[in-house]
Order: C-alpha cells, then sequence, then structure tokens
C-alpha cells in the first residue's frame, strides 16, 4: 500500500501541474508524463507485490533496486517539469 | 573512470562495491521496513512539490515573493527525491553490514523549510487580507 499510496501523491501532484500548465500541450507535458508514470507505477507494483511475497516465502531478500531508482528519478523528473512549468507562468490565460 | 575534477585535474574516486555484493542480507522486514520509509520521504518531497505549485497559484500577494516561496518548494522538493535514495541506499548497505545506522541532517532541514514557507505563505496572506 505504501506504494499505491506514493503512485496516488505523484498523481496529485502532476494534476496540479497539469491544472498550472492550462491548455498549452507543451506546459502540459510535464503534468501529462506525471500523470502517464503514476498510473505505469500503480501498474508495475501489483505485481511487484506478487513477487515480493514469492520472495520471502523461498527465503530470498525482496531487495528491488530498479524501481527504487526510477522512482527517484521520476520524481526528480517531476520537480524539474514542475519548475519549468511554474517559471513560464500560467497557461490559458 | 569516473572520478572528480579538482582544479582540471581527475582524482579517482573510490566505487563502491555493488548493494548486492556487500555483506549478508537482513532479516526481510528490515529490507522492506527501510523501502517504506524511503516512500515515505519520497510522498513527503512531493507534497513539498504540490505545495510549491499550490503556493504559486493559490496564494495571494507579491508575484515575486509568492515565486520565490514556490520555486524553494520544490527545488527543496527534488532535491528531497535525491537525497531519499541515498539515503536508502546508505541504511540499506549499513544492514547489509551490521554496521550503525547513518544518521541525517535531512529531517531537521526538512522541518526548517517546510515551517518557513508556511510562515511566510502565512505572512502573504495576512498582508493580503489586511492590505
Amino acid at each position: 500500500m505504501a506504494w499505491q499510496r506514493t503512485a496516488l501523491t505523484m498523481a496529485g501532484v502532476s494534476a496540479l501541474v497539469l491544472r498550472h500548465a492550462g491548455g498549452d500541450l507543451a506546459r502540459a507535458a510535464p503534468g501529462l508524463l506525471g500523470l502517464l508514470g503514476a498510473v505505469a507505477l500503480l501498474l508495475v507494483v501489483d505485481g511487484r507485490y506478487l513477487r515480493t511475497i514469492r520472495h520471502v516465502e523461498r527465503g530470498d531478500a525482496p531487495l528491488g533496486r530498479r524501481l527504487v531508482r526510477s522512482l527517484t528519478a521520476g520524481c526528480v523528473l517531476l520537480a524539474g517539469g514542475a519548475l519549468v512549468v511554474v517559471l513560464a507562468g500560467p497557461g490559458g490565460q | 573512470m569516473r572520478g572528480v575534477d579538482v582544479a582540471g585535474l581527475t582524482v579517482p574516486r573510490p566505487r563502491q562495491p555493488r548493494l548486492d555484493d556487500v555483506g549478508s542480507a537482513p532479516d526481510y522486514r528490515f529490507t522492506l521496513a527501510n523501502e517504506r520509509t524511503f516512500l515515505a520521504w519520497v510522498r513527503t518531497a512531493l507534497a513539498m512539490m504540490a505545495g510549491g505549485v499550490a503556493v504559486v497559484q493559490f496564494v495571494p500577494g507579491l508575484d515575486a515573493l509568492r515565486h520565490a516561496l514556490g520555486i524553494l518548494l520544490i527545488v527543496m522538493g527534488g532535491l528531497l527525491s535525491a537525497v531519499s535514495y541515498r539515503n536508502w541506499e546508505r541504511a540499506e548497505r549499513a544492514m547489509r553490514t551490521g554496521a550503525p545506522l547513518p544518521r541525517s541532517t535531512v529531517p531537521r532541514l526538512v522541518a526548517s523549510v517546510i515551517t518557513v514557507a508556511a510562515v511566510a505563505a502565512l505572512a502573504l496572506t495576512v498582508v493580503d487580507l489586511v492590505g
């Protein structure tokens, strides 16, 4: 559930960025990509949960560095996109 | 080779071994708890970004002040995301080697930034109401 909560938070931030961008497609790109990333994360973590259970039942370590890295990169990119959108000013006005 | 540039010279930086190659796997509950801590920090970072965009959009007052406050929060959110990964890896490495968990000044820094941002947003709102 912690991953799902994080994906939902990411979707919320992306929606705010999207709203600030107005109707301008170029400015809307960071928000749209963030929303897509949040949806992709929601889909991926479902399978990951089942894999983690299988790993634990086998006695393996449930270490998933790739997803942790991807999420970090996604958040840093979203911050960069939000910064660009805010500096460009509100769209659609 | 990876290295650090010092006055035009590239000084090699010792590479840390891969996480999987260090020590032995800790109890899976600790690994999962470390992951949940990382996710909680990422959510804090995302909340700071949301706060930054919201400040620019909704807080009344001078444009320059609103933007400065919003940009501060967004930049801090981005930095906090990156630092969260570093802290996750350091904690995982420490657990695998049996070393004490690393300490961090990040909670203090985050609390300070959020306090400053909240006070500034409150001041801008009150000034707008009074003026």
